[in-house]
């Protein structure tokens, strides 16, 4: 059986895999991190979106294998109970969290795009969240939360420097 | 096919030969494999020994652009083309192809070379690539070679590719100046969605004149076709209200499309007609410099 060498989360995970099992029963059955979740398996619903060196993927799509050597982020890196990242807390004041279920998917397209984009437009934040679904909010609140975690993480960045020069 | 409790290896060659050497070694229980995102919708279907997987070969990851052409490595991702300038200007139809596909996850993988190698008739940037009349390198245990895109693809998921052989990049000249280009798509919402119909323009001005016209259809029949008699039709004439109208019936009238889940062969029918207006006005304004 293949071995799998990968980094998540920040730490070394070594184990024995399938070479077809997808990335996202490795996540959830192997090691347990069950907040990537699975909706369709094909690719379309986005649920199980995972950082792959940086860049969104569908778990779901992707042998594990494909994982070998490289850093892997999932909600679980990025943000906790106690402390959430701005995209998870500005999706929830925002109203873009309903049932949930797709929220760690959409989290994940956000941070990809924030990221790269510091001062996204709407159009860039519909782009980058194409290929995720919601069935519960109609994405507009979605869309405000991800625009609002922008502006939250300039603020942030701001008042960091203004620390830092003092 | 190999029972279930058997586990598939997995393996990175780091060149070319070495790829083709292993599926050589495997036959038919070895599976090339770059983005995967096809493939692993066949999951229920195939259990090979090893899966090969060619996104690490340096040589399939190459992207080389000078002034008049370009060579895509097989390995490229969707999303690193989109970071090509040369790509979004001078080549605007098939970037606007390439973000159709999918969404950001699916680009972020997903490579051309697979969207050819895929063969199916509503791939969505082959049409463009029939107007670019591109050229697809192989490599394989019997030597090198080089197909154009219409002779690589031979039919609804089949390729000229044979036992062992690997296509390692498609290339394509740019566009000179004069051309014009646009890809129109209906699928059945604007992300994510396989195409309905699909159809890309390439045109050449003089004076307002079409010098020479290049279309290509995309869904209507077993592989994308180019279409002469619309091409002929539109060469010698400016685009006006009424040879637009002439040119999408006559592509209309071209096509052989089937009934399927996502359109009956009329309703398609009326698609590219509709498709190509919507094209050809698109041309129009970039043309009179309205765009």
């Amino acid at each position: 059986m293949p071995t799998l060498e990968m980094n998540v989360n920040g730490k070394p995970v070594v184990l024995e895999v399938d070479g077809l099992k997808p990335l996202v029963d490795v996540l959830r059955d192997d090691l347990g991190l069950t907040g990537t979740k699975i909706g369709c398996r094909e690719g379309e619903c986005g649920a199980c979106t995972i950082l792959l060196d940086g860049q969104a993927v569908n778990s779901c799509l992707i042998p594990a294998m494909k994982a070998h050597g490289c850093s892997v982020r999932t909600v679980e890196g990025i943000g906790t109970v106690e402390a959430p990242h701005p995209v998870q807390i500005s999706l929830a004041e925002a109203g873009g969290v309903q049932c949930g279920y797709c929220t760690p998917g959409f989290v994940m397209s956000a941070v990809e795009l924030l990221e790269h984009n510091q001062q996204p437009t709407v159009d860039d934040v519909y782009e980058a969240l194409e290929g995720n679904l919601c069935r519960c909010t109609g994405y507009k609140r979605i869309v405000q939360g991800v625009i609002r975690a922008a502006s939250k993480i300039q603020e942030l960045q701001d008042i960091d420097i203004k620390v830092r020069r003092k | 096919m190999i029972a279930e409790n058997i586990p598939v290896e997995y393996c990175f060659p780091k060149t070319v030969e070495e790829a083709y050497k292993l599926k050589q070694m495997y036959g038919d229980g070895a599976h090339f494999i770059a983005g995967g995102t096809d493939l692993l919708l066949e999951k229920g279907n195939i259990r090979p020994h090893l899966l090969i997987d060619l996104t690490r070969i340096p040589a399939l990851q190459r992207l080389e652009v000078d002034d008049k052409r370009i060579l895509i490595g097989s390995a490229v991702t969707y999303s690193r083309l989109l970071g090509v300038n040369p790509i979004l200007t001078r080549v605007p139809f098939l970037a606007n192809a390439i973000r159709t596909i999918g969404g950001r996850q699916i680009r972020n993988v997903a490579t051309l070379a697979g969207n050819l190698i895929n063969a199916s008739p509503a791939g969505d940037t082959l049409p463009s690539l029939y107007c670019l009349e591109a050229q697809v390198g192989i490599d394989g245990p019997l030597g090198q070679r080089c197909l154009p895109v219409h002779e690589f693809v031979l039919g609804v998921r089949r390729t000229a590719l044979i036992s062992s052989e690997i296509v390692t990049q498609v290339s394509f000249e740019f566009p000179g100046p004069g051309w014009y280009t646009a890809y129109e798509k209906l699928g059945l919402r604007r992300a994510m969605a396989i195409s309905v119909a699909n159809v890309a323009l390439m045109l050449k001005v003089e004076d307002r004149r079409v010098v020479q016209a290049r279309i290509a259809l995309g869904a209507v029949a077993p592989t994308v076709i180019r279409v002469p008699e619309v091409e002929a039709y539109l060469t010698d004439h400016t685009l006006e209200e009424n040879s637009i109208e002439e040119a999408a019936r006559l592509a209309a009238e071209s096509c052989i499309p089937i009934d399927d889940i996502r359109g009956s062969a009329r309703y398609r029918k009326e698609v590219v007609c509709g498709l190509m207006r919507r094209g050809l006005h698109t041309l129009y304004r970039q043309i009179n410099g309205q765009e």
